[in-house]
């Protein structure tokens, strides 16, 4: 049978290693669609499709960076090499707290986005590419994301097998 | 055929990713498959989704998803002992309510059962405040349904109001409630006075083949099999070695076992100038804990509480001296067989409490140790064949047992 596994974190990497090189030992054709890490350690047989939402971030506008970072905290340092450091430093927490530390949660969340639509985009390609007889969802957000793609898969192939791991079989109930 | 057709219900069981997680569950099962008709094991595998605090049912779409892949995906697997295992994978909310995941709990077994009972006439739940729950919630009206108690965070379930209601009636309903040590038993009985009388005990099993030829001659090689974690205290441990050490240099230390701390312990040892002499492991599998056992001369454990200690009597299963701290369950285990095994020690911030143990025991083994003693009281307690035993005696209860 054709395996496709879904791993968007990679998070669980070793169950990840063990579970496809058992598929492909029990005769299987095994494609992972992860998210690059380097203690994933594939078996060289698994055709792997690289998610790289990791590469993805929301850049701090060049503008911003300056007015509202460097100047700021560049001059506060400044003041503090000299009799007035407590207050710089006092100054400088408060201004990370109030007008930093806001703008990077929202890069952050803007991050998050984009690499959740990153996600969303290679899983449902590789779904679409590989016709699979079988689909592994390896973790939490491989079925958070499901939602998105999922439900019209399975309209669409009733005889499609869904898993959360690749696992031995009983072979009979004791 | 022994008649017994029985659903174990678990958040606990050994996967491809964490190999020791529940292991002591998976040993029970090992143990009690043999002597029913029928073993299935509902591992409730908890699976954290969507953002912290979040209600499960913000997010219907993946409400109804999971709701369809439960119910589609039949996938028995083989475990333990020819019983068949079924991962019940529990989308479970970012929540630290423990009511928010004994309802997940709940209400993912139903849906992997497709709405259907648990199909057997004895059900034993680990865990009441998920597995238990699901248990009992899934039962059929004519099901005996157990539950037993390992749980080391079970007083930050009790503190919250409508988790420890919850764990009332799940305590209330149990046809039987057994815990695995005296500190589980106390905890339980001081909160619920009223049902303190349900209460009884149960042991996890131990294997007892293959004890080493001879006890060690020396005591110089010493083996950690704990968590890098705070409660296992591996900063005491380290600091303790080092003293021994000074005295005897030729000492060495294993520590087997992963967890948060395990970069800060790295560092400590060295800081502490005993890095050559130490060896981080990391997560060792069950399988593998009794060999480690046999290449090492004593094994000490360091841990501030314990519900239990399967590893000190792993240890002592295994032929090896220990030098055991009074955490709780340990306390228990070798109560009567303390000096036989080796020795035991007070909980106390200081290193040289340990450092003292030590030498004590250096001085007493092997002369006045008896370890081949101390193997066989805890076998007649913790043995495969004497806990299933101790199970079967329960589940074929005529009466039902205390109420």
């Amino acid at each position: 049978m054709k395996l496709l596994f879904i791993a968007p974190r990679s998070v669980w990497r070793k169950a990840l290693a063990l579970e496809t090189r058992l598929a492909l030992d029990e005769g299987h054709t095994v494609r992972v669609v992860a998210e690059e890490h380097p203690g994933l350690k594939l078996d060289p047989r698994v055709e792997v499709r690289w998610i790289s939402a990791g590469e993805l971030h929301t850049p701090e506008p060049r503008l911003q960076r300056l007015l509202l970072r460097r100047l700021p905290l560049g001059g506060l340092r400044r003041i503090g090499r000299g009799p007035l450091r407590r207050p710089a430093e006092k100054v400088a927490r408060r201004w990370k707290r109030t007008v930093i530390d806001p703008r990077d949660k929202d890069r952050r969340r803007a991050t998050e986005a984009l690499r959740v639509a990153r996600r969303i985009e290679r899983i449902s390609a590789a779904v679409a590419e590989y016709d699979a007889d079988w689909i592994v969802l390896c973790e939490p957000q491989a079925v958070e994301l499901a939602v998105d793609w999922l439900p019209a898969v399975l309209d669409a192939k009733p005889a499609l097998t869904t898993t959360f791991s690749y696992e031995p079989r009983a072979p009979h109930a004791i | 055929m022994s008649g017994r057709r029985v659903a174990v219900v678990t958040p606990w069981y050994p996967d491809p990713e964490v190999a020791y997680g529940g292991a002591f569950v998976q040993a029970k099962v090992e143990a009690v498959a043999p002597g029913c008709d029928e073993l299935t094991v509902y591992h409730l595998k908890s699976w954290p989704v969507g953002t912290p605090r979040a209600a499960l049912d913000a997010n219907p779409a993946l409400i109804d998803l999971h709701t369809r892949l439960l119910g589609r995906t039949d996938a028995p697997l083989a475990t333990a002992g020819g019983a068949v295992l079924h991962r019940v994978v529990t989308l479970t909310p970012r929540d630290p309510a423990w009511i928010a995941h004994s309802d997940a709990s709940a209400r993912w077994l139903t849906a992997a059962l497709r709405g259907e009972p648990l199909d057997a006439p004895i059900v034993h739940a680990h865990v009441p405040i998920t597995g238990g729950w699901a248990a009992l919630e899934n039962a059929r009206p004519d099901a005996k349904v157990y539950m037993t108690e390992h749980s080391s965070f079970l007083d930050r379930v009790l503190e919250q109001p409508e988790a420890r209601a919850r764990y009332e009636e799940v305590l209330d309903r149990a046809d039987g409630f057994f815990v695995v040590g005296e500190p589980l038993h106390d905890q339980i009985a001081s909160a619920f006075p009223h049902l303190a009388h349900k209460l009884e005990y149960i042991a996890n099993p131990i294997a007892f083949d293959g004890p080493r030829a001879a006890p060690p001659a020396s005591l110089d090689h010493w083996l950690s099999v704990a968590g890098m974690t705070e409660r296992k205290r591996i900063d005491y441990l380290l600091e303790a070695f080092r003293r021994c050490r000074e005295e005897r240099p030729r000492l060495t230390l294993t520590l087997a076992g992963d967890g948060k701390q395990r970069a800060e312990m790295e560092a400590l040892a060295e800081d502490l100038g005993v890095a050559g002499a130490v060896r981080f492991l990391g997560a060792v599998a069950p399988e593998e804990v009794p060999s480690l056992m046999a290449s090492h001369d004593l094994f000490v454990h360091t841990s501030r509480y314990e519900t239990f200690g399967v590893v000190v009597v792993e240890a002592v299963a295994a032929g090896l001296p220990v030098l055991v701290s009074r955490c709780g369950g340990s306390d228990q285990v070798l109560q009567g067989i303390e000096t036989e095994a080796g020795g035991m020690y007070d909980v106390d911030d200081d290193p040289d409490v340990l450092v003292a143990a030590y030498r004590d025991l250096c001085e007493r083994h092997p002369e006045k140790t008896d370890l081949k003693a101390a193997r066989e009281h805890l076998r007649g307690k913790y043995s495969y064949a004497t806990v299933a035993e101790r199970h079967f005696e329960i589940w074929d209860r005529t009466d039902g047992g205390p109420r």
